[in-house]
């Protein structure tokens, strides 16, 4: 058979596995079947080292590598860098008990999977077979490699008439080729003409990014949504989804679906990147943290090591080096020094990027002591940024942190309620300002008592039940808390029970609530509003109470 | 049946869960340990047998999880495109432990350009229930063979030269009753084969697991008939 054809003593191969015996059984069954130029490394980031070097035609990588990279980080980071050409075959050997956990990457696939334990005739059987479907590729990727794009898409469509057994990974390059192109309308065509074949899972994916890109954010949440529904593994449903979600404006959501995919798969670094954006857009600096180290650590000596990261990482160590035991601070200041040396070392940074580097550091210095160095630090960004209107309103918040810790009261006071005005109505960042004020305020309950309300009563008229009571309760939690913020709590309370959210939880803060309300004198002005909500409270609990019997 | 999981439903799959992961750990480093070994004839006859055992109970355990998910109703299976050959001769490597602590005679039989929609996890699971089944039959050669027949279904066979099944077992209908089918694991298996095969749909053809005597061995034949 033309299978015993495959001329092996000509292919250069490189083994990435990590246990010196399974290297050497593997080399000593290649060489068995004719491979001459072999070379093995133990780890991912040799592996990077060596196919940025030369140029392989067989890479075998088993996918658990101890503690570094695994196997599918590497494909990941090859992939995206174009570390290899199309035209290399690119195995992931895999234990038998981890090959679904493997399997179901719809962006970054290897040509193909080998399960443990291997032996000489497992080995020939798949490589051939894997090297063989390969060659149906040739010329795609001959095309791919030499960056004619047009070429491979012809080349794709002679595929699909030529072969129609592989008419459908035809369309699937060709529907990715013309997605990287930006040809949306085409990749559209493309992938409607597959879902009306088989509702296969990367058309699927495929037409949900191309509802994205065309700005159809609707249409694309419903296709990602029903993918991510189709099997958990498909995380990268979950990636898109969240890009989806923030293009709406739903910034919570999408870092929820994140951390939902994160938990599936915690070492895909630029998952952990996203994550750690999402949760600083939401200033939710504990997520940002984990996330921000996680990455950190995955990108170490990686194409996706970058500044924000960096300095991102540095900024969530803030609470640590002012707040942390004796030895977290002295752990995180030095971190955080070291994470803005490097951010201001290594990339070339521009103005955005150094201002927010500048105010980390300034903090830092500020929060480990040297509260000196840190306002010279802090004037020196000052100097830099004449003018804010440069830089983003995100960016800004970071500016009022920094005004807040280093400014006479009556300057950052002036620059938040001007700053308040140009975020407008913006959801988010009306949020991320109020917990920037609400944490400034900590050690000041009156004025964090008057924000609180403030922010409440805002939310109440704009009838976003859930955060008003996240921010009320934390009002009447004050020593401080008066009969205003209780009876604003609530009703926040009452009306999140009323739209379906009936927890134990809610009723017992409701009845506490009402328990503290309930020595209100009836010719107060507020009882009306407090009775009004008795009644509605009333009819709730009885509906409840009924489905309960019935 | 697509009521929600209660919590010691969902303990049980968790720990299920470890359970496998954990086992799969320490088969490899059994695997490894067992390689490292000087054996002789025998020892090594007996690791062999071991490493199937072990094997066995990791697709147990797979299929249990496998089958639970389903049946959660959760996730909806995955039918992609497979080709045939390429799957076959995977499963057939896949089994070499199986094969030599055993003695086995595995084969398959399938045209070259035959290719088929169907989620290849629950297929291999299916495949995996059928081929231990026959084992514990005492079975000595077994053929996996798939073709595309009437009305746009692939049939996917496991042919065996055991002792075939029971009439008992032919004539119930699995779908129904076979969860009791003498409280044996074998029509236990065959009830969540029929299960999971049954969740693969295209317009109103559903999958289904059919049980027979084999036309090209000497025993049983289990059959998948996924709807394309």
């Amino acid at each position: 058979m033309a299978l015993d054809l495959i001329p092996y003593h000509k292919k250069s191969v490189l083994i990435i596995e990590d246990l010196a015996e399974m290297r050497s059984s593997m080399k000593s069954m290649l060489s068995n079947m004719g491979v001459q130029q072999m070379e093995t490394v133990n780890n991912g980031e040799e592996a990077l080292a060596k196919m940025a070097l030369n140029r392989y035609d067989i890479i075998f990588s088993d996918y658990e590598l101890g503690r570094g990279k695994d196997g599918q980080q590497i494909l990941e980071e090859v992939r995206y860098s174009g570390l290899i050409p199309a035209a290399t075959v690119y195995i992931m050997v895999t234990a038998a008990q981890t090959v679904e956990m493997v399997m179901g990457a719809l962006e970054y696939e290897p040509d193909g999977y080998i399960t443990k334990p291997v032996t000489l005739e497992i080995l020939r059987t798949r490589l051939n077979r894997i090297i063989r479907t390969k060659d149906v590729y040739r010329e795609i990727n001959r095309a791919i490699d030499k960056k004619d794009i047009n070429g491979a898409l012809e080349a794709c469509n002679r595929l699909a008439v030529e072969k129609p057994k592989f008419a459908l990974p035809a369309y699937r390059i060709k529907g990715k080729l013309l997605l990287n192109e930006k040809r949306y309308e085409e990749a559209r065509d493309i992938f409607d003409t597959v879902l009306g074949i088989k509702r296969v899972a990367w058309a699927v994916l495929g037409m949900g990014k191309v509802e994205y890109f065309q700005g159809n954010y609707k249409e694309a949440q419903t296709l990602l949504e029903s993918l991510a529904k189709t099997k958990s593994k498909y995380v990268e449903a979950f990636d898109w989804l969240s890009k989806v979600l923030e293009a709406q404006g739903k910034f919570k959501s999408a870092q929820t679906v994140l951390q939902q995919a994160v938990e599936e798969s915690p070492k895909a670094v630029v998952r952990q990147q996203e994550l750690a954006r999402l949760a600083e857009l939401n200033g939710d600096m504990d997520t940002m943290y984990k996330a921000c180290r996680k990455a950190t650590g995955l990108s170490k000596n990686s194409v996706f090591r970058n500044a924000e990261n960096y300095i991102r990482y540095a900024k969530s160590l803030q609470s640590k080096v002012k707040h942390g035991s004796m030895r977290d601070q002295k752990i995180a200041t030095s971190e955080a020094f070291n994470l803005i040396e490097l951010a201001k070392t290594e990339f070339h940074l521009n103005l955005s990027q150094m201002v927010k580097c500048g105010l980390v550091e300034a903090q830092t210095l500020f929060n480990s002591g040297k509260q000196i160095e840190g306002k010279m630090a802090y004037r020196a960004v000052r100097t830099m940024l004449k003018d804010d209107a440069t830089l983003s309103l995100d960016d800004q918040l970071d500016v009022l942190v920094a005004k807040l810790q280093f400014e006479d009261e009556a300057d950052s006071t002036a620059y938040a309620t001007e700053l308040l005005q140009k975020i407008g109505t913006d959801r988010r960042l009306q949020t991320k300002y109020y917990n920037i004020m609400d944490f400034h305020l900590s050690k000041v309950p009156e004025a964090r008592l008057e924000l609180l309300k403030k922010r409440g009563n805002e939310l109440l008229g704009i009838k976003d039940y859930e955060e008003a009571w996240d921010v009320l309760y934390k009002a009447t939690r004050l020593p401080c808390a008066d009969v205003d913020c209780q009876l604003d709590a609530l009703k926040a309370v009452v009306n999140l029970y009323k739209q379906g959210d009936r927890t134990k939880e809610r009723l017992n803060q409701a009845n506490e609530l009402f328990g503290l309300l309930q020595n209100m004198d009836s010719g107060d002005p507020r009882y009306p509003t407090l009775e009004k909500l008795r009644l509605q409270w009333a009819e709730q609990s009885s509906d409840d109470a009924q489905t309960a019997t019935g | 049946m697509t009521h929600k999981p209660q919590l010691a439903d969902q303990l049980l799959a968790a720990s299920i869960h470890e359970i496998k992961n954990r086992f799969g750990l320490m088969f490899s480093q059994l695997d490894q340990l067992l390689a490292a070994l000087p054996l002789d004839e025998t020892t090594s006859h007996n690791a062999e047998q071991i490493k199937s055992e072990a094997e066995f109970i990791g697709a147990e355990l797979v299929r249990v999880l496998a089958s639970y998910k389903t049946l959660e109703g959760d996730n909806l299976v995955n039918q992609d495109q497979q080709f045939l050959l390429d799957f076959l001769e995977e499963k057939v490597a896949r089994h070499a432990n199986t094969v030599r602590a055993h003695h086995l005679n595995l084969d398959f039989d399938c045209d070259e350009e035959l290719d088929g929609f169907f989620d290849a996890g629950i297929v291999n699971i299916v495949l995996d229930t059928a081929i231990y089944n026959a084992v514990k039959e005492g079975a000595k050669t077994i053929l996996l063979s798939a073709d595309m027949v009437d009305d746009f279904f692939l049939r996917i066979q496991i042919h065996d030269n055991g002792p075939g099944f029971p009439a008992a077992l032919l004539n119930a209908d699995i779908a129904q009753s076979g969860v009791k089918a003498d409280g044996q694991s074998t029509g236990l298996g065959l009830y969540f084969a029929q299960r999971l095969i049954g969740q693969h749909t295209e317009g109103d053809k559903v999958g289904r697991v059919e049980l027979g005597a084999s036309d090209r061995l000497t025993g049983a034949c289990v059959s998948l008939f996924l709807p394309q």
